[in-house]
């Protein structure tokens, strides 16, 4: 029997996931599906980046590198070595964990302003690396010609068929993200975000939780690169620049993270808004400078928080209640 | 002789300048409740730290269950059977009460994380003592009623009695209670040296920092006494309470500062 509030849910489920099959019929030109696509390559990234900012809150800003790691695994391999698409994300997958795993080691013991900058460091590195190995990456010219997604044997040519590659990816992606949070992996995370000293106290191998949860997201970032890599068919460095790290960061902040909903809704709206008003680059680097200031200060918990507080109002269930602490408090 | 369930040699821990502990020989037998008192900084949180594993020391060592550990990480020493609480309160604030310990619970169970996501029936199993034993250690606090509320929402007192519970579902041999009275009115006090007892019953060894003198002579096997990083007196309550030192260097001025409050 399913209680009230997972009727909820499970409806919000199924209303989103019909509008996301149904949307690629509802728009007229293929500018606009592009946009779509994009908007799920997004949203996976921003998903991969909640494991790290959102379940155990260390700011690690590197996973644009990880997002370069998987497109340039997908070109090079696929133009230069004949791999198939999807061989060649399995391994950028790898090469990205690996990383990570690396990064993971170097910087666990760091505390939280020195990890931000250490990890931003990372994302730098990989760009100057696509930049300046010019005989690997092609430098600032970049990949051309890389080969369109395939899925089960079939080339994937027609936008449609992408987005609905892009779209199982993503859904299997929020799966994984959801099963994840509600098992021990999860709960542990949880435990390290708001008290390290705690949770280490108790057993817990923190570093262990702060590398697995880093390899996922560099996992997640790496898919999203290929998915970018095969569904427009070059990539250059300049995609993979500070700015786009500004965004992801926007984007995750404005949605809620820690949700699994957050960062879906948060890679949608700022891939949208951008196309509905068509104003120059540094005029978007503002409005997400103003979004991640605001966000912070007054809904620190975005989107999905706002949406989750409104649904608790309304309903007020009776178990999980705050206790109040007002007249005990005295009493003490 | 059994083992101890915690001993140092010659701890001692330095802060720059300061003298946290000077060399401190301190043995916590099983199933006894040993209290650690002394005035304000003379260094009994220190001396947690850094048998949790929470600080490091600059000399000495600590075993745990006659192990004797170099200084690692505050995880290894859990796992080898030594919980803690906090005099600043450490609680997981958003998650609920039963999260807050189920996560106490399942530390230590062996469950990886792949095991627990693909929920094979090993990790389901263990999954499902370590729920009993939550619930267990939420009830032996009496924290039942409160199972399902959030962390931070709590009264002070029951936020104490959560860090203990999460510390007991850890099912430790030996556990560092850090001023868990501290806020506590009477009749909490009494509560509170009722469940300091249960744990000792129950098969744990209890090192208690409490500036309650009255709650520490009616509960306490034995009592370790530190002044400035020193121990000046060990002994039973009566013996402490007889010891000239510690008349001069403690109980003089807290004891009736203690009784008072
Ligand atoms: N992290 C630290 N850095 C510097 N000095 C510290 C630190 N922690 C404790 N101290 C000093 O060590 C001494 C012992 O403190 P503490 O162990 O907290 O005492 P107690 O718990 O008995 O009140 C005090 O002088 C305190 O100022
Ligand atoms: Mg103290």
């Amino acid at each position: 029997m399913m209680s009230p509030s997972m009727l909820l849910r499970s409806g919000g489920l199924v209303a989103v996931l019909a509008f996301a099959v149904a949307a690629p019929l509802m728009v007229s030109s293929r500018y606009d599906l592009g946009v779509l696509q994009l908007a799920l390559i997004n949203a996976l990234l921003v998903l991969g980046f909640n494991f790290t900012v959102g379940f155990t809150r260390r700011l690690s800003l590197g996973h644009i590198g990880f997002f370069a790691i998987g497109a340039y695994a997908s070109a090079l391999l696929t133009t230069e070595h004949d791999a198939s698409p999807l061989v060649a994300m399995a391994v950028g997958v790898l090469i990205a964990s690996a990383a990570a795993l690396v990064v993971s080691v170097l910087t666990n013991g760091l505390h939280a302003h020195y990890l931000t900058l250490a990890t931003l460091g990372f994302g730098v590195i990989v760009q100057v690396v696509a930049t300046n190995w010019i005989d690997l990456t092609g430098g600032s010219n970049g990949v051309l010609g890389i080969p369109v997604p395939t899925a089960f044997g079939i080339e994937l040519v027609e936008p449609e068929q992408q987005y609905y590659l892009a779209l199982a990816l993503l859904a299997a992606g929020a799966a994984l993200m959801a099963r994840i949070r509600s098992t021990k992996l999860g709960r542990q995370a949880a435990a390290l975000r708001q008290s390290e000293r705690a949770a280490e106290s108790l057993g817990i191998r923190t570093d262990r939780i702060k590398t697995l949860t880093l390899v996922l997201s560099a996992a997640y970032g790496a898919v999203a690169g290929s998915l970018y890599a095969h569904t427009y068919g070059y990539v250059a460095p300049d995609a993979f620049s500070f700015a786009l790290m500004l965004t992801v960061l926007a984007m995750l902040v404005v949605g809620g993270p820690g949700t699994i909903a957050g960062p879906i809704l948060g890679a949608v709206i700022l891939t949208y808004l951008p196309e509905m008003a068509r104003v120059g680059d540094e005029f978007w680097q503002l409005i997400y400078g103003v979004l991640l200031f605001v966000m912070v200060l007054w809904v620190p918990k975005g989107l999905a928080g706002l949406a989750q507080q409104a649904i608790a109002l309304a309903r007020r269930p009776p178990g999980r209640s705050a206790s109040r602490p007002a007249t005990e408090a005295v009493a003490r | 002789m059994t083992a101890p369930a915690l001993e140092t040699r010659g701890l001692t821990l330095r802060y720059g300048g300061v003298t946290a502990l000077e060399s401190v020989d301190l043995v916590v037998r099983p199933h006894t409740i040993h209290a650690l008192i002394g005035p304000n900084g003379a260094g009994k949180t220190s001396f947690i730290n850094v048998c949790s594993g929470s600080a490091s020391a600059t000399a000495g060592t600590v075993s745990v269950g006659g192990r004797t550990r170099r200084a690692r990480r505050p995880s290894d020493v859990a796992r080898c059977g030594l919980a803690r609480t906090f005099q600043n309160l450490q609680l997981f604030a958003e998650a609920t009460v039963l999260e807050n310990v189920l996560i106490g619970a399942e530390a230590q169970n062996g469950v990886g994380p792949l095991a627990s996501l693909l929920g094979t029936p090993r990790a389901r199993r263990s999954g499902r003592a370590a729920r009993e034993a939550a619930l267990a250690a939420i009830e032996f606090v009496g924290l039942a009623a409160e199972r399902d509320h959030v962390a931070g929402a709590l009264p002070y007192g029951k936020q104490r009695l959560l860090e203990i519970a999460r510390a007991l579902a850890t099912d430790p041999a030996v556990v560092l209670l850090d001023e868990p009275g501290a806020g506590f009115n009477p009749q909490e006090k009494q509560e509170l040296a009722d469940l300091v007892r249960a744990i000792r019953d129950r098969g744990a060894a209890v090192l208690l920092v409490e500036h309650d003198m009255p709650l520490v002579m009616g509960v306490a096997d034995r009592i370790s006494v530190l002044n400035f990083g020193t121990l000046i007196a060990e002994g039973t309550p009566t013996e402490v309470a007889n010891d000239p030192a510690v008349v001069d260097a403690y109980l003089g001025t807290d004891a009736t500062e203690g009784l008072a409050s």
